[in-house]
């Protein structure tokens, strides 16, 4: 390649077939990234095992992302006499349990759990016994006044219905509860 | 290399009036703008840059509509029809892309591709909405990024790599707000430098380019010093930084010497704003308070950034030796300031105001010659530049005291011996030179 190539040498790149090899790769690059994002979105919804846990929404806001209500869930916080011993970042698996209206926790394990429902998560912060667990499930998006309404109207905590898949990922689907935010 | 090559299309401008005059002729009005790598023939591209600029904007509103389409959560419609008219946009617009540079239509074609890269991020960024995900939200800007690489790679648009870089810099950022190391971001800097090297002229993305990857390596060290784990900053990250400049300034000098014009100008403009860094650098750390409140870690790190800001020096050096002393000289001279400065610092009772002191000398040394500089190359802005670094250095110094009254007194002196040795020596140099100047200021 020649330095600082001008019109004449550019001209002859757009006509390679390196470049238009290259340029079709690059788009469907794009698109790959697309369908892998919806697919492993969908995917918890379609093979997944529908499961109902108690969490409370609040502040709504996103740069990128737009107006949603985080939602902090029973799970999200979970006591473990060896707390200290789980990384920050590092992948745990929370088994859940049914008891009457929702789903509870039951244990946290390093290893992935050979029976049980589970789900899939990261360690974002340890104090004490106390370790804070996100599962990718702490989003739901909804216009502003929506979510506005909900932050107000849910205050006391509401029920989320989430799908889980076989291998713990979690995928939230609605609020099971009553009420205009609904 | 002059600063003139910042001027360059003042300068075709100018030279097009004297061969429409007949004072040159067209060929040697080509002559000279060769030398600048411009053209007496880059007039025409005036209107078609124009044209590509507004198209460029207009793509970059209706990226910003698709956001705010984002912001308003557009829930009436199904999420797989939303979904697959997202993926099909983004398709169309880089195959409409794709079509015109097969035709030729470049500027078009880097338009429609530009837009078709926004599409893409929104699309990221909307599928997230549609389906909830709450996982790491900095992961979505990344792909982004990611997805527009090969494509600044391929089409070496400079629009392209501009919103490659914003959006790998964002990811940066957000990133390292929650606490992960970014360590990829070096590849989309690489990817930024090897268009603005060997494809277009463009000194903002190379002089971007390289301040970031400053930026990356001291976030590097920070995360080693943290056992990859988190972010654990030290002192010493502060001469590793100063090295770095050093390697820098030396790439400049060596840029400049270099038989390509544009890596000429974007040798100069690396220059002009090293300087600058350098006066600001040097200004904070002139003040004995800025040494108190610095603390080095331990010995061995100590150890390694000292030998650290020598290597910086010697290579800075080897890369500038040949462009003569006003390239070499500071180089050796700030590498030696800086190690006096930070062994004095950590091994002596007194090594905050022997480093303040140093730094003082260092700022009035750098005035003198670009003062010198100004004048022996008929350079107003390296005169001038030098000036305001002996006027502010004053300035600082009257307001914030080394040591007592006495000791600031006796500090002015020796600035002031210093100032009138160096205007007699050249002014006997310029005596004893033939043909030389004695009265340019």
């Amino acid at each position: 390649m020649k330095l600082n190539s001008g019109l004449v040498q550019d001209t002859n790149w757009y006509q390679s077939h390196t470049f238009k090899i290259g340029l079709i790769i690059a788009i469907t690059l794009q698109i790959s990234v697309l369908v892998v994002e919806y697919l492993s979105s969908v995917w918890p919804i379609w093979t997944g095992t529908p499961i109902i846990l108690k969490t409370q929404p609040y502040d709504p806001r996103s740069l990128f992302r737009g107006n949603f209500v985080r939602l902090s869930y029973d799970i999200s916080q979970v006591e473990s006499d060896n707390a200290s011993e789980y990384k920050l970042g590092s992948v745990v698996y929370v088994s859940v349990k049914e008891e009457l209206s929702h789903w509870r926790f039951q244990s946290i394990s390093k290893v992935k759990p050979v029976t049980g429902l589970f789900i899939r998560g990261r360690v974002r912060a340890n104090y004490g016994n106390s370790l804070s667990i996100e599962y990718g499930i702490e989003a739901f998006f909804m216009p502003k006044e929506k979510a506005l309404l909900a932050q107000e109207t849910l205050r006391e905590g509401a029920l989320m219905r989430i799908f889980v898949s076989g291998s713990g990922k979690a995928r939230v689907q609605e609020f099971v509860c009553q009420g205009d935010a609904c | 290399m002059r600063l003139i090559q910042l001027l360059k299309k003042e300068l075709a401008r100018e030279t097009r009036g004297w061969v429409d005059e007949s004072l040159i002729t067209h060929e040697q009005g080509q002559a000279i703008l060769a030398k600048y790598g411009e053209s007496l023939d880059n007039d025409a591209n005036k209107t078609s840059f124009g044209y590509y600029l507004l198209m460029a904007l207009g793509s970059l509103f209706i990226g910003l509509a698709l956001i705010l389409i984002i912001s308003h959560n557009w829930d009436e419609i199904p999420s797989l029809i939303k979904t697959a008219t997202l993926i099909l946009l983004t398709a169309t617009t880089n195959l409409i892309g794709l079509r015109l540079y097969l035709t030729n239509r470049h500027q078009a074609a880097n338009v429609w591709v530009f837009f078709g890269a926004i599409s893409y991020g929104a699309s990221i960024m909307l599928i997230a909405q549609i389906y909830h995900l709450g996982e790491h939200y900095p992961d979505g800007i990344y792909w982004w990024a990611l997805g527009v690489l090969p494509l600044v790679l391929l089409t070496r648009s400079r629009l392209l790599s501009l919103l490659m870089l914003a959006l790998a810099t964002i990811w940066l950022c957000v990133e390292v707000g929650e606490a992960f190391f970014p360590a990829s971001y070096p590849v989309f800097l690489l990817s930024a430098l090897f268009v603005a090297l060997y494809c277009r002229s463009t000194p903002t993305i190379f002089v971007f380019s390289l301040f970031a990857l400053l930026v990356w390596l001291n976030l590097a060290l920070a995360w080693l010093m943290g056992s990859g784990i988190h972010y654990e900053p030290f002192g010493d990250l502060l001469p590793f930084s100063l090295a770095l400049g050093l390697v820098l300034n030396g790439l400049a000098w060596a840029l400049m010497r270099t038989m390509n014009p544009t890596w000429r100008e974007y040798g100069l403009v690396l220059h002009l704003w090293l300087l600058r860094g350098s006066v600001v650098t040097l200004l904070i750390l002139s003040f004995e308070g800025v040494w108190h409140e610095y603390s080095s870690e331990s010995d061995m790190t100590l150890v390694l950034s000292i030998a650290a800001l020598i290597m910086g020096g010697v290579l800075s050096w080897k890369l500038s030796a040949k462009n003569g002393r006003y390239a070499s000289i500071p180089a050796v001279l700030f590498s030696l300031c800086f190690s006096i400065c930070f062994i004095a610092q950590a091994y002596f009772s007194s090594g905050d105001m022997i480093a303040a002191v140093t730094i003082n000398f260092l700022l009035l040394v750098l005035g003198i010659s670009l003062i010198r500089r100004g004048i022996e190359q008929d350079e107003t802005q390296y005169f001038y530049t030098g000036v305001a670094v002996l006027l502010a250095t004053a300035f600082v110094r009257y307001f914030d005291l080394i040591g007592d009254y006495l000791g600031g007194a006796l500090l002015f002196l020796i600035a002031a011996s210093i100032m009138m040795l160096a205007a007699r020596y050249w002014r006997l140099r310029g005596q004893t030179e033939p043909g030389g100047r004695t009265d340019e200021a």
